[in-house]
């Protein structure tokens, strides 16, 4: 597992990390803020009108017909432009934000998906596909919902008390203390809410459980083939609905600690002329004459004022939560992010290689993160040497450290100790992308990706023509079972069932290598043994890929390396014997013995009378 | 988990329990009754007007009654207090015990589904809807159905009683809500339109980036790394211009909307202000009018604003219902001691989806117990399709599988499987100990009976190693182990089960040269016995085998035993010919070449 936070030196404010991730686009989430905020203020223009209308009919009550119509009107456009502002400056705002959202979004995955491609390998498989499928889609996208909504929503929520305060103390200041009393009341049962630490804590669990249940569902559904095969859906389905019984209480747990809070909180917004009258009561008793129609204007005004608290105010209940989920967001991305990527090297000190040996020298290796003392080493002191355009088989028992040794010189791991050279230049200086352009790979386990199978072969060399395409897909002997699908080379991999053996996939990534005629190649031969024709074919197209190049093979049959110039056996991290086939026969040592396993293996077979069989356990 | 057609439309919208559904509508009327409480406010307010006028009139102000009102507000207080805390308590409960229930039921509901369901969905798609479509739906539960449909509810009570009040004014208030309706409905299908094309680009956006990290050594191999993925950044460009669409597209509908509806309080005061000096209504009428529109297009703006979100549920719920109504497998036989008889296929064919071609065109043969049968041929012949079929994953499309005379159609899919024990070349690990995942293989199996299925499958030498021995969780689909590791891992399950019956890939008995003997011996161990049914790779590992069946295009081309068939000389001896070149080959000859 990555650790939290790792390389995450800086300490800044979640707020001004989510801003930086809007890059070029920062000053528009600031418009839509400012728009929003102003949006806000508009939103009580309609109440102003009103206090006018008011005012007007309270300075000649109850004589109405001496109000003046056309004032009137006036009033009643104010409030409609009012609300044409509010609403016209929030629409801006919204597509302001949204457009800064959605850009953040786009960028913010792709800055992901290259990160992943350049950290050390293992830590991307530590992460697991789950986890990273999960940070790209719920994680970013509740980075998006902040700036697209949550960030207008506030500056609007803040605007409002201030517009409020302002108003309200500009027609009359204990009228407004009053409903400066309400609105402070209703935040101090929302802070007793969250100051409650337990709750907090909970909320948390909360998300964590989510994320525990969304595994378990994964699981379920994943290993469902596998659990009816052996009859134990009842117990995997007893883990499941563990899982989301937990869930659910914990999910009421949290909802249920603020059913006292939420509707105090509700109560109080809504009866906020309880908190004005009284005051109205105080003032108004002794007044008489132009002083109480002064009075009554003012206590009207507010009376038919202060209900809008509610609305402005309900807005601010969801800011802290809000900020809560965002953090906790960004925490995840951060375990995706804070991993370290391999160091490149500082610009203008890359180097390229001129020739194409390939050189292992002393080279430790630990999977560990960190590599301390105690942990197990998978490479230790590892040299190799292998002359240009000459081919070195590694053999050795499973675990041994073969494919480590072509994970090292594709660089997707760093070597703990010593260097693993390209003509003399070592890998970490150079730019991983000129790395990648003197080394092709073909590995047992090919992907093939949901494009087209021209795509498919093309992504190897992105200018090369349909013709060169083909030339290398006839070369790997690919040619044939491709232009056999249902749209021949532009049939989509994975599509309408579309499946390829696991030995047309690995032709088809030996193509991608042909294609990309890199001097270097590492491949590894794959374990299973496909169909006889698939096999025959697939050792023709390796003839084809590695005339003339410098080649790593990790071979899994022995009979396949007899032919290599070098054959390096590898057991326990290290390189215990190395020589051509025949010398190394001779030396009767562990290579001799592996090859006698072998040749017995080869005759080995299954039958009903089992003639290897042993007991049954 | 069926929905009948009988079922009340809200609740088939929702895909809602019987239970759901009533504690759903016990939440609307909870919530209706808060509204309603929320109305008393309001009416003191208008009263405290009537109060202070008076003295407008040169009569005196009332400043008991004042005060007696004041103490009614707090009573008020108190009751939207009350009913706020009992709908808060009534949603909540009732969105997240119908997630759970919904959870359950479908978790429950995929357990009865046949295994070819499984192998032809997009499994994390049913991840999706198990999570994500019902997490949203929870969302909507609890806190935008209620709210709405008590919304409406008490929109209609009050705009009943302002109509009986002053029915020119209640005209105003509520008269820019039609129109306002209207803007909405008739963005609905544009709307929709575009939801759906999000929803394929967001789908297609997802897709692309799990390509990309699956793919990532491939990826980083052919410098296609971050934006220089050119189908990953088209795919994430399209989601962002087409979410950009929508969000226009909704955003200008329901500002437009909202905006016509607002308007309303302007009309009330024009109006109110006209029929004032005509002394047709009084100045406390007036007033009560002016604070209702000040607050009574808030709930309503907010139905506008969710309408979107609720066309977008329509989408997810039906994924639900799809899923709940997608049939169980058939047949209920019991297929116990059936795994010990002959097991015959009689001219079965077979095809995966509607779309695809036939795999398998008319195969026959027979198996007896305790005896060895190979298939071998070409890739794409359809010799994993034929051990599928007999694992029952797939029914035949026509023709029968039959064990002891008895249909497996008909019999109960997981008491057939007990019958057999599967050892196929892609293995499920767990998330769990190595221990867990090897007793898999038969639940309630002791510690010592796990160990020693392990010790005959060689997993005990690796096991060891690990860091925390048996007890070594495996992660996410065990991240930690080497193909050859699982695939003993693999056959020390298929041991501790001990079926009568072996479906083998024996590419799986393929490994290192160290290891090759040690599995091969495991693989002899699991096989002595039973009835064999192995798909062979390497023809020399089959040579013993009682009926070699050869398939060729789907049909069985030949059979017999191996002598039999290199006398024949036809496609067997063909394959075993070029196996044997292919054994002899070597890099070497690359350089020869």
């Amino acid at each position: 597992m990555a650790k939290r936070k790792e390389g995450a030196g800086r300490e800044e404010s979640w707020a001004a990390r989510v801003i930086g991730f809007t890059g070029g686009g920062r000053w528009l989430i600031y418009l839509s803020m400012a728009l929003s905020a102003l949006s806000s203020v508009c939103s009580f223009l309609p109440f102003v009108a009103v206090y006018l209308v008011v005012a007007d009919v309270i300075a000649v009550y109850p004589d109405f017909s001496a109000l003046d119509a056309a004032r009137m009107a006036g009033f009643g456009w104010m409030a409609v432009a009012g609300v044409a502002g509010n609403i016209g400056l929030y629409l801006a705002a919204l597509l302001c934000a949204h457009s800064a959202a959605f850009d953040a979004e786009y960028n913010l995955k792709l800055q992901i998906a290259e990160h992943l491609a350049r950290m050390p390998l293992g830590r991307l498989e530590a992460l697991g596909t789950g986890r990273v499928g999960k940070v790209m889609d719920e994680s970013v996208g509740a980075i998006e919902g902040f700036f697209a909504h949550s960030l207008p929503d506030m500056a609007a929520a803040f605007a409002a008390p201030v517009a409020i305060v302002v108003l309200l103390f500009v027609f009359d200041w204990r009228f407004g203390l009053a409903a400066v009393a309400c609105v402070v009341s209703a935040f101090g049962v929302e802070a007793a809410g969250f100051s409650n630490k337990a709750i907090t804590d909970k909320m948390q669990r909360h998300l964590v459980n989510q994320e525990l249940m969304t595994n378990a569902t994964v699981e379920y559904v994943r290993g469902m083939p596998v659990v009816k095969a052996f009859g134990q859906t009842a117990e995997s389905f007893g883990r499941l609905s563990e899982a989301v019984r937990a869930y659910t209480d914990l999910a009421l747990d949290v909802a249920l600690f603020w059913q006292s809070l939420m509707p105090a909180f509700t109560a109080i917004i809504n009866n906020a002329y309880l908190f004005v009258l009284p005051v109205g009561i105080a003032l108004g008793a002794g007044l008489s004459g132009a002083d109480f129609r002064a009075f009554a204007l003012d206590f009207i005004f507010y009376l038919l004022f202060v209900p809008s608290i509610a609305g402005a105010l309900n807005k601010m209940m969801y800011i802290s939560e809000d900020s809560m989920i965002i953090s906790s967001q960004l925490a995840r991305i951060d375990e995706v992010l804070g991993v370290p990527a391999l160091p490149a090297p500082a610009p203008g000190r890359a180097l390229a290689p001129e020739r194409f040996d390939v050189e292992l020298d002393h080279v430790s290796f630990s999977y560990e993160a960190g590599g301390g003392e105690g942990a197990p080493l998978a490479l230790d002191d590892v040299s190799l040497a292998v002359p240009e355009g000459t081919t070195c088989a590694i053999v050795g028992p499973s675990g041994a450290g073969k494919s480590t040794i072509a994970s090292l010189v594709a660089r997707f791991w760093d070597v703990s100790a010593g260097a693993v050279r390209i003509g003399g230049v070592d890998v970490r200086d150079m730019e991983p992308d000129a790395l990648m352009g003197c080394v092709s790979l073909v590995f047992q386990d090919v992907h093939l990706f949901r494009t087209s199978m021209l795509e498919n072969i093309r992504m190897a060399r992105p200018g090369a023509t349909r013709e060169e395409v083909v030339e290398a897909a006839r070369a790997a002997q690919a040619d044939a079972f491709i232009r056999a699908l249902p749209q021949g080379y532009d049939t989509v991999y994975g599509g309408e069932g579309v499946h390829l053996s696991g030995g047309e996939a690995q032709r088809v990534s030996i193509a991608r290598a042909i294609l990309a005629d890199r001097p270097v190649v590492v491949l590894d031969e794959a374990t299973a043994f496909s169909d006889p024709e698939n096999e025959h074919l697939i050792q023709k197209a390796f003839e084809r890929l590695m005339a003339g190049k410098t080649v790593i093979m990790i071979a899994h049959r022995l009979s396949t390396v007899v032919g290599a110039d070098q054959i390096a056996v590898v057991d326990g991290g290290r390189v215990v014997e190395r020589g051509r086939h025949g010398e190394l026969l001779a030396a009767d040592g562990a290579y001799a013995r592996m090859w006698a396993r072998y040749t017995q293996a080869l005759s080995w077979g299954i039958g009903s009378d089992a003639p290897n069989g042993k007991e049954m356990v | 988990m069926a929905f009948s057609n009988k079922i009340p439309r809200l609740q088939r919208a929702l895909a809602l329990t019987d239970r759901g559904y009533r504690s759903l509508k016990g939440a609307i009327a909870a919530c209706t009754l808060t509204n309603l409480a929320l109305m008393v406010p309001f009416a003191i307010t208008v009263m405290v007007f009537g109060v202070v006028l008076m003295r407008l009139t040169g009569q005196q102000v009332d400043w008991q009654a004042l005060w007696g009102l004041f103490a009614a507000g707090v009573l008020g207080l108190l009751a939207v207090f009350l009913c706020a805390r009992n709908d808060y308590r009534r949603t909540y409960v009732t969105a997240y015990r119908e997630t759970e229930a919904t959870r359950m039921g479908l978790a429950e509901h995929l357990r009865r589904l046949p295994m070819g369901f499984f192998n032809q969905r997009d499994l994390s798609e049913l991840t999706e809807n198990l999570m994500g479509d019902v997490s949203s739906r929870e969302s909507l539960m609890s806190s935008t159905i209620p709210q709405l449909a008590a919304s409406c509810a008490s929109t209609a009570v009050v705009c009943a009683m302002l109509a009986l009040f002053e029915w020119r004014l209640a005209l105003c208030v509520f008269a820019t809500l039609p129109a306002a309706l209207l803007i909405v409905l008739a963005a609905r299908g544009h709307e929709r339109r575009l939801f759906e094309r999000q929803t394929g680009a967001r789908l297609e956006a997802t897709a692309r980036l799990m390509d990309y990290v699956e793919g990532i050594r491939d990826i980083r191999a052919c410098r296609q790394v971050g934006a220089q993925s050119a189908p990953m950044r088209a795919a994430l460009g399209a989601l962002r211009d087409i979410a950009m669409r929508v969000e226009l597209a909704v955003d200008v509908c329901v500002s437009a909307a909202t905006t016509v509806l607002q308007a309303g309080v302007g009309l009330t005061v024009f109006v109110g202000t006209t029929l004032l000096t005509g002394g047709e209504v009084d100045f406390v009428t007036l007033l009560m009018f002016l604070l209702i529109a000040s607050r009574v297009y808030g709930p309503i703006t907010s139905i506008l604003s969710q309408l979107p979100n609720l066309l977008q549920l329509s989408g997810r719920t039906a994924r639900l219902r799809a899923l709940a109504d997608e049939p169980a497998a058939a047949g209920t036989g019991d297929a116990s001691g059936l795994g010990a008889k002959p097991v015959e296929l009689r001219d079965v064919r077979f095809s995966y989806g509607a779309g695809g071609g036939e795999v398998l065109r008319g195969v026959s043969f027979r198996m007896e117990p305790g005896t060895v049968t190979a298939l071998v041929g070409p890739s794409g012949s359809g010799k994993s399709t034929v051990a599928k079929l007999v694992a029952r994953f797939f029914s035949p499309s026509s023709g029968s599988i039959s064990a002891g005379g008895a249909d497996l159609a008909s019999l109960d899919e997981e008491s057939w499987l007990k019958n057999v024990s599967v050892v196929f070349q892609d293995v499920t690990l767990f998330d769990d100990t190595v221990m867990e995942n090897i007793r898999m293989g038969r639940a309630g199996a002791t510690d010592e009976e796990v160990r020693a299925a392990a010790r005959a499958a060689h997993c005990e030498e690796f096991v060891e190693r690990m860091p925390e021995g048996w007890a070594t969780r495996l992660g996410e689909n065990g991240a930690r182990l080497s193909g050859g590791e699982r695939q003993r891992i693999s056959i020390a399950r298929a041991l501790l089960k001990n079926a009568p019956i072996v479906l083998l890939d024996e590419a799986t008995s393929s490994l290192d040269p160290e290891n090759e003997t040690l599995v091969q011996d495991a693989v002899s161990r699991l096989c002595a016995g039973k009835t064999v049914l192995v798909i062979a790779h390497r023809l020399r590992t089959v040579s013993g085998a009682d009926q070699i069946i050869v398939l060729d295009g789907g049909c069985v081309a030949e059979r017999g035993t191996h002598a039999d068939l290199m006398e024949a000389g036809g496609l067997y001896a063909r394959l075993v010919r070029i196996q044997t070149e292919s054994l002899g080959w070597s890099v070497g000859d690359a350089a020869r070449a």
